[in-house]
């Protein structure tokens, strides 16, 4: 089920907050916890009922094998050892998304390389596996640390599906989430998270639905004609995809947390204004920052742990292997790894910088960093490498400049130098409100606070004075222009880019 | 904090923007979904329009409006029944009296744009019931999209129920229901879309806009070739720009066009709707309409590339021959524009033929 659907905002939402309360008010705890597994697992099924198996059956063994690495001192009739216990789970959440992810992309490979033909297998890509499975990898690494311990199966099953993070995160730990589902004090709705909840959900359905799946039509369109791109389309075409990214995956966040505060949860943020970063490592401590801290724990930690001697060479070597992890998890194509790979590659430059601390303006390092983000974003949209030197040749190229025809009037000398004048946005099947869109777009992600900053306001005592009342009543009724904007935006029902990775 | 202060706040903005949304695009409805007494009759577009195309005015520059209203209200002012009548898509707008061999004594285009077999059946139902007979002749576009039951085009749905009664006139053994609540329903519920108050809302500051004129009648259609005209005979005319573009920029356009997901091709993997065309057929014959189907041919340049991805469009032809000869209707042209030796330029854009090609096709009558 969408977010950003008519049966998800009028239908699942109330029924699940109401009963869930209503469980609760009658002290049923059990129950309520059940009710929230069950409309969870409800809430997966509606896309695809036939992986409901694959996501149970995931839940069911690492849970299992938590609790034997939980009970392992304690038992003695274990003749497993931790530490294989550790791998044996690895292995086995490894292997599925391996199989399930990576096996034609493993195949296609094999058959280029060895000149095999192997067919492929055409798995589908079970919804939200990816991020179920790195949350139970978290899970049973902190187990086998010790961090965590989780006894009771219905508790285990709410921590992986618990409906607002299960399909496309936040990457949520254990140890931040169940103490939340314990707290007594969070049975018992709460006015203010409802409010806050509110706020950020209209603001995440407004990203999505009006602004990200704008940009999504000139992104679309310029991605599939990249061949026949002029200068201004191939930059139009580029920047609409990294606003598109922005806006959808950080809409869905916003989406995701503000359903989860409306049950008293409170999930991590996720991004924080990342376009207004002023470096590479600035940029990723910005974006996508569960996944940050994921790779950081998970992969960077235990690489850097295993070199005897650590120097800043080897820390940076870490640090590209890891972002080349991470850009092959978000999909099987060597564009993504592509995509990991110049990101790390811009952190470990970062990094170099600092330690040479060569002084930059803030401006130029602000421009440097956006640009180079917008281009790696270029390598993670593109199908094909192809496609995407295409795109990035005409980014580039000074041969095929077409400039809006009503400019020819004032600059026709620019004739002589082969620029031409017509339809500067045809192939992105833009217009002059492409334009517009593009620059309220910077705007937007420059000039204005994030939506977990916004949260402030409802934060602070409204009564103060004058402007504190103004402020108030006026974040309710933004809040509501979000809502009904979004709403009844929700005719063109598109999904979301990160429910693809 | 006072959050059940906020929630107040939230709620009744909520409603209040919600209310102002629906009453202005009810207001205002520049589609006629619900109101039919909304600004666009006060304005009166398609009263004056269709009064003056009665009365061989050739009109131009006309903006985005609903052709099949037009067509309706243009049937309900003919005062006599026409001897030919052309129905089909965009791709046979180009259709005109006189480009016809046959000396029709009188001819109307009612081609819409992207228009299936549910706009057909509205026409000839509107026809029908205003004039008491059918045309003596009908020309009846067809493209293969017309047999893609996956084609999200619904807009003869706003005629729901003269869909209806046509639909049970010309399949007596299925009794439809009229789904006209349902429309109604769906068109209420336009009302409150944000897409629709943007709409509404330029064609609001078009209106008012002191220079703005939603059309204007010319001498001749050559007289303005800046815009497109309609003749009284229904027949459109291109602007001028697309009647000499280069075969370049057709070719790149036409890239363009097959790189996205084809709307009227969505999930083409069987030929439906036989049975309504079947039926339809049967229905203009045994009224004695003399029935001639027109099948528009494809610039190559798409042509090629659709065959492979939409076989189906061959064995649409086939099935259309197959039909038609036993009933002995006329069939003209063809899908393939190798045929007729056509060529990127023969066409004004990837997919509409010129009016020399068109004339061509008609010529077979």
């Amino acid at each position: 089920m969408l977010f950003n659907s008519y049966e998800f905002i009028f239908v699942f939402l109330p029924i699940s907050f109401f009963v869930y309360f209503y469980l609760n008010h009658k002290r049923l705890t059990t129950a309520s916890k059940a009710w929230l597994v069950l409309t969870s697992l409800f809430f997966y099924s509606w896309w695809n009922i036939a992986y409901l198996p694959l996501i149970l059956i995931s839940i069911l063994f690492n849970y299992t094998i938590s609790r034997t690495i939980s009970g392992h001192s304690e038992n003695k009739n274990i003749f497993v050892s931790k530490k294989s216990l550790l791998k044996f789970g690895l292995v086995f959440n490894i292997g599925l998304l391996a199989y399930f992810k990576y096996m034609d992309f493993f195949i296609e490979n094999t058959n280029k390389v060895l000149g095999s033909n192997i067919e492929l297998l055409h798995i589908a890509l079970p919804l939200a596996i990816s991020f179920f499975t790195l949350q139970q990898i978290a899970f049973l690494v902190d187990s086998y640390e010790g961090l965590v311990e989780e006894k009771k199966l219905l508790d285990y099953t709410i921590f992986v599906t618990f409906f607002p993070q299960l399909i496309a995160g936040p990457i949520v730990h254990h140890k931040e989430m169940m103490p939340q589902f314990s707290s007594a004090k969070n049975k018992i709705k709460n006015y203010n998270n409802i409010a806050m909840g509110l706020l950020i959900f209209s603001i995440g359905l407004f990203k999505k639905v009006v602004i990200a799946d704008t940009f999504a039509t000139w992104a679309t369109t310029g991605f599939d004609t990249a061949a026949t791109l002029n200068l201004i389309e191939a930059w139009a075409t580029s920047f609409s995809y990294t606003f598109q990214l922005y806006f959808d995956f950080s809409g869905y966040t916003d989406m995701a947390i503000g359903a989860a505060l409306l049950f008293n949860i409170k999930l991590p943020q996720n991004f924080n204004s990342p376009y207004k970063a002023t470096g590479m490592i600035d940029f990723w401590k910005r974006w996508h920052m569960t996944l940050t801290n994921f790779i950081t724990t998970y992969i960077y930690t235990p690489i850097v742990k295993s070199f005897e001697k650590l120097t800043l060479h080897k820390a940076m070597l870490a640090t590209i292997i890891t972002f080349l992890i991470a850009g092959l998890w978000h999909g099987a194509s060597w564009m993504f790894v592509i995509f990991g790979g110049l990101n790390g590659l811009g952190i470990a430059i970062n990094h170099y910088w600092k330690k040479y601390r060569i002084k930059m303006n803030k401006i130029l390092a602000w421009f440097i960093t956006f640009n180079f983000i917008n281009i790696t974003f270029v390598f993670f949209r593109a199908k094909e490498l192809d496609d995407a030197m295409k795109v990035l040749s005409s980014m580039f190229s000074i041969d095929n400049v077409v400039l809006p025809d009503k400019l020819e009037s004032k600059l026709s000398f620019l004739s002589n130098y082969g620029i031409e004048f017509g339809w500067w946005a045809k192939d992105i099947g833009g217009n002059d409100w492409t334009a517009i869109w593009l620059i309220m777009g910077f705007v937007l992600v420059l000039v204005f606070k994030n939506s977990f900053q916004k949260l402030d306001i409802l934060k602070m005592d409204y009564k103060l004075n004058f402007f504190s009342v103004i402020a108030f009543v006026s974040s309710g009724f933004l809040s509501a222009v979000a809502l009904v904007g979004g709403v009844t935006s929700l005719n063109k029902v598109s999904e979301f880019l990160y429910f693809n990775f | 904090m006072n959050g059940k202060k906020w929630i107040q706040i939230f709620i009744i903005s909520t409603l209040i923007i919600i209310s102002l949304l629906a009453l202005f695009n009810y207001k205002i409805d520049s589609l006629k979904l619900v109101n039919k007494k909304g600004l666009i009759n006060k304005n009166g577009f398609i009263e004056r329009s269709t009064t003056d195309l009665s009365n061989n005015k050739i009109i131009a520059g006309l903006g985005n409006y609903n052709e099949r209203y037009f067509n309706r209200r243009m049937f309900e002012k003919f005062t006599e029944n026409k001897d030919m009548l052309v129905l089909g898509a965009s791709r046979s707008l180009l259709v005109r009296q006189r480009n016809m061999k046959t000396d029709y004594t009188s001819f109307y285009n009612a081609s819409v744009s992207n228009a299936v077999f549910g706009d057909f059946l509205n026409m000839i139902y509107a026809y029908e019931n205003n004039l008491n007979t059918l045309p003596n002749n009908i020309i009846i576009s067809i493209d293969p999209w017309l047999f893609n039951d996956g084609n999200p085009e619904n807009r003869y749905l706003d005629m729901m129920d003269s869909f209806t009664k046509m639909s049970n006139k010309i399949d007596k053994n299925k009794s439809m229901k009229s789904n006209y609540y349902l429309t109604r329903y769906n068109n209420i519920f336009k009302i409150f879309s944000f897409e629709y108050l943007t709409v509404n809302f330029s064609y609001l500051i078009k209106t008012y806009r002191s220079s703005y004129k939603d059309y204007f009648i010319v001498d001749s259609v050559g007289s303005d070739k800046t815009v497109a005209v309609k003749e009284s005979d229904g027949s459109y005319h291109y602007p001028q720009k697309y009647n000499n573009r280069l075969s370049e920029e057709i070719t790149k356009e036409a890239n363009t066009w097959l790189k996205t997901d084809i709307s009227q091709f969505q999930n083409f993997n069987k030929i439906s709707n036989k049975k309504i065309f079947e039926n339809l057929l049967q229905y203009l014959i045994s009224k004695n309409v003399n029935v001639t189907i027109k099948l528009a041919p494809f610039n190559p340049i798409i042509y090629n590339r659709l065959i492979v991805k939409y076989p189906l469009i061959i064995e649409v032809e086939s099935y259309i021959n197959q039909i038609a000869n036993p009933l002995k209707v006329n069939i003209i042209g063809s899908y393939n524009p190798y045929k007729y030796l056509l060529k990127i330029d023969d066409f004004t854009d990837y997919m509409h033929p010129k009016e020399e090609v068109i004339n061509n096709i008609l010529n077979e009558i």
